[in-house]
This record gives C-alpha cells, sequence and structure tokens, in this order.
C-alpha cells in the first residue's frame, strides 16, 4: 500500500493527508503500545506527522511513507515516555527481584484474552518498551539501545525478563483454554 | 582422552537472541546452529520456544478518536500553510480563521469523547472556562505560572535564531501539554481543552518564515493567555475540589 509513493519526486500535503486517513490507527496503536497512555499517543503521532511534514524532503522513498512516519511515531512515544517517566525506564539489572514480582495467574489469564497488549500488561516499562520493539516493531538491538539510551546489554536482559514472564503467562493460558 | 569436547549449554536467553537473529556474535551463531542439529534437547527446546512466541496474541490495532485524527488532519493543513504562505500576516490569520473553521464544524460534526482534547478555538474555549468548578487551587497556580511563563517566553521570542525559536516554542507546547495532562487527569475536562486550544497557535509561532505576520500573532495569543490567566485567577475560592 502506498507504493507510489515511493516513484513521487515530491511528497504533497495530499500525500500526506492519504496515509494519515489510512494508516494512522497503527501509529496510533504502536504509539499507545509505548506509552500505555492514550493522550501521550496522539501527542505522539502528532509530532511525528509534523516532523515528517517539516522533513519531507529528506523522504528519500527507500521506505514507504507510512513506513517512514510509522517509525518517527514511534521514536517520539520513547521520547515522550523517557521524558515524564525516567524512573520506570530505569535500568533494571536485578533478575530475581523482577521474576519474584511474578504477576497473579488470574490476571495472566485474562490479559492473554484481551490481546498481546493485555499480555504486555504484566511487563514492567522497561520490558515493555524493550519487548515491544524488538518483537513487533522489529527493530535491531542496538537501534533500541540508542533509541532508548540504554545499554544494548540492557536490552538484552529486559528482553530475556519480558520473555520469561510472557511464557509465564502462556501457561497460565493454556491451562485455561 | 575419549574424543569428547565439553560444551556449555545454550540457554534460553541465547536461543532468543538467536530466533531474533540479533545480539550474537557470527561464530557462536554458527555454534547454535550446527549444535541444534546434533542434539536433540537443546532442538526441543527451541522449537518450544519459537512456537510460545508464535502463540503469543496479534499486536492489537486501536482506532484513535475521532477529534484526535481531525485534530491531526488540522495541525498538517496548519503546518503546511505556515509554511507556504508568501504573507505571513494574512496567512497566519488564513490558517487560523480556517482551523476555527474546521474545528467548529469537527465540534458540531463530531461525537466528541470526554477524553478527547481539543474541540474548539481558543477564545471559545477559554468562555468555558466562565462557570465555576474550575480546576483545584494547586492545579491553577500551576497553570497561572505556566501562563505567565509563557507570556514571557513569547515576547522574547528571537526573530533572526528559527532553530532556537522552534526549540522554545517547542518547550513551550510541552510544558502546555503537561498542564493539559494534569488537568485532565483531575477531571478538569474544559481547562484541558482551553490548554490545547493554544497548541495549534503556539505551534504556527515557530514557524521561521513567520516574521512578517508575528507580531499580530503574538499579541493575539498574549491576549488569550492573559484571559485565561485572569479567569484562573479568580475562580479558586469557589472551586469545589473533585477526586
Amino acid at each position: 500500500m502506498f507504493a507510489w509513493l515511493r516513484s513521487r519526486p515530491h511528497l504533497v500535503l495530499d500525500d500526506f493527508h492519504a496515509v494519515l486517513a489510512e494508516r494512522s490507527p497503527r501509529w496510533y496503536s504502536a504509539c499507545l503500545r509505548i506509552t500505555r497512555d492514550a493522550a501521550l499517543a496522539e501527542d505522539a503521532v502528532q509530532d511525528a506527522l509534523l516532523k515528517a511534514w517539516d522533513k519531507r524532503a529528506h523522504f528519500r522513498g527507500e521506505a514507504e511513507l507510512d513506513t517512514w512516519i510509522h517509525r518517527i511515531a514511534v521514536n517520539a512515544a520513547i521520547d515522550l515516555v523517557r521524558r515524564l517517566r525516567p524512573q520506570l525506564l530505569a535500568e533494571q539489572d536485578n533478575d530475581d527481584q523482577v521474576c519474584a514480582s511474578t504477576p497473579d495467574s488470574e490476571h495472566q489469564a485474562s490479559a492473554f484474552a484481551a490481546g498481546l497488549d493485555g499480555a504486555l500488561k504484566a511487563l514492567s516499562e522497561l520490558e515493555r518498551c524493550c519487548f515491544v520493539l524488538k518483537h513487533v516493531e522489529q527493530w535491531k538491538l542496538i537501534e533500541i539501545a540508542e533509541e532508548m539510551k540504554i545499554s544494548q546489554d540492557s536490552v538484552k536482559q529486559a528482553l530475556f525478563r519480558a520473555l520469561r514472564k510472557l511464557r509465564g503467562s502462556l501457561d497460565v493460558w493454556r491451562s485455561e483454554t | 582422552m575419549n574424543g569428547t569436547k565439553f560444551q556449555p549449554p545454550i540457554s534460553d536467553d541465547e536461543l532468543l537472541l538467536y530466533h531474533y537473529d540479533d545480539g550474537l556474535e557470527a561464530a557462536y551463531r554458527e555454534e547454535i546452529t550446527r549444535r541444534l542439529r546434533s542434539e536433540l534437547g537443546l532442538a526441543r527446546r527451541y522449537q518450544q520456544l519459537r512456537a510460545e512466541l508464535s502463540a503469543l496474541p496479534a499486536p492489537d490495532i486501536r482506532i484513535p478518536g475521532a477529534a484526535a485524527q481531525a485534530r491531526w488532519h488540522l495541525r498538517l493543513d496548519q503546518r503546511a500553510a505556515v509554511a507556504a504562505a508568501p504573507s505571513r500576516s494574512g496567512n497566519w490569520r488564513l490558517a487560523f480563521a480556517g482551523a476555527t473553521l474546521v474545528l467548529l464544524g469537527v465540534a458540531i460534526g463530531t461525537r466528541v469523547s470526554e477524553q478527547t482534547s481539543i474541540a474548539a478555538p481558543v477564545s471559545d474555549q477559554i468562555a468555558l472556562l466562565d462557570e465555576p468548578a474550575l480546576a483545584n487551587p494547586a492545579l491553577a497556580r500551576g497553570v497561572q505560572s505556566h501562563l505567565g511563563d509563557t507570556r514571557l517566553l513569547l515576547a522574547d521570542l528571537p526573530a533572526d535564531d528559527p532553530q532556537r525559536r522552534r526549540e522554545l516554542v517547542d518547550q513551550v507546547v510541552e510544558q502546555n501539554r503537561m498542564y493539559a495532562r494534569a488537568a485532565l487527569a483531575q477531571g478538569d475536562d474544559r481547562l484541558a481543552r482551553a490548554l490545547r486550544a493554544f497548541e495549534p497557535v503556539l505551534l504556527a509561532l515557530a514557524d521561521p518564515a513567520a516574521n512578517a505576520g508575528e507580531q499580530g500573532a503574538r499579541a493575539q495569543i498574549d491576549f488569550e493567555l492573559g484571559i485565561l490567566q485572569t479567569r484562573l485567577s479568580r475562580s479558586p475560592s469557589k472551586i469545589v475540589q473533585t477526586l
């Protein structure tokens, strides 16, 4: 979709309106997964849209416009979370401590029933962001580390913890179904 | 010597990185590939991991509110209009008038939920604040202080340094959003909307090409900021705080 934009020499306003109308639910959902706050997610999408418009001359067309704005929106969402909730993104390398705070099984089962976003509620802010960026957005570890301003090793540890928690959720989920 | 070489176990963490094809040295990745072919238990664990990751629910797609979508289209139009206009003065007014019309259209034609952030222009939103039940005193004081700071900052907005100008306006917008969110969190939707209504006008000031009509725009926003400040200063004593 929107592949024709790649061959366009210049992006015009209508291109942005068209892609906004079609793809904004995906951008918004991605931002919501990062921020878990509707107002922040809306702000992130808006910031991304305006930034993309301002930088449209730099859009080379290697990616689709949708993908380009999606990426900017996710960056904006991370930036908002980092600025507003820095303590929650603080590095947590104490595996034992984190694993000890396993959510109760009832919550996990219902969370899975509510889809991925529900399942992610079992994760800490850092774990959720890292997992979403890796598993859903398919970013490289180095990209996640750079954008979140933490070490690659911290990203890995957060991913490992996320997986352990999600596997625990899956066990409960399976036993319920 | 029995010829067997000790091989340290491969953890599930390492299998996860292997699955994502990221974060492992190339040589170690090759070793895992080799051992997956020869070690049944390891292969089983890897299959289990992949199955579990595949079993995760698909990402949800949430539809943003109609007001948010309208706001994004509007902001885009405003940004495009501001950048394209030959005369800043006329253009700013045109953009503002256009925004007003679109916002009124949105307000009339769209069911605006309680959580949405903007529905009408600044003056309309401020007028709604005339009624009692305004923000709690602490919030009102914070917003007043924010409005005062904003007026001072806008008065000194540099005309010859577009980047600095944009940074300062972004800073004000961010602060403004913070107070709007605080108001929303405290159940004061009208104050949140009034603050949000300033955002397009502030963003219009950020444009480096906006110098020609900038004085008028600044005077207008300063006037409206002043009105809101006054409204907030006289209401708190009658407020019933909602928790």
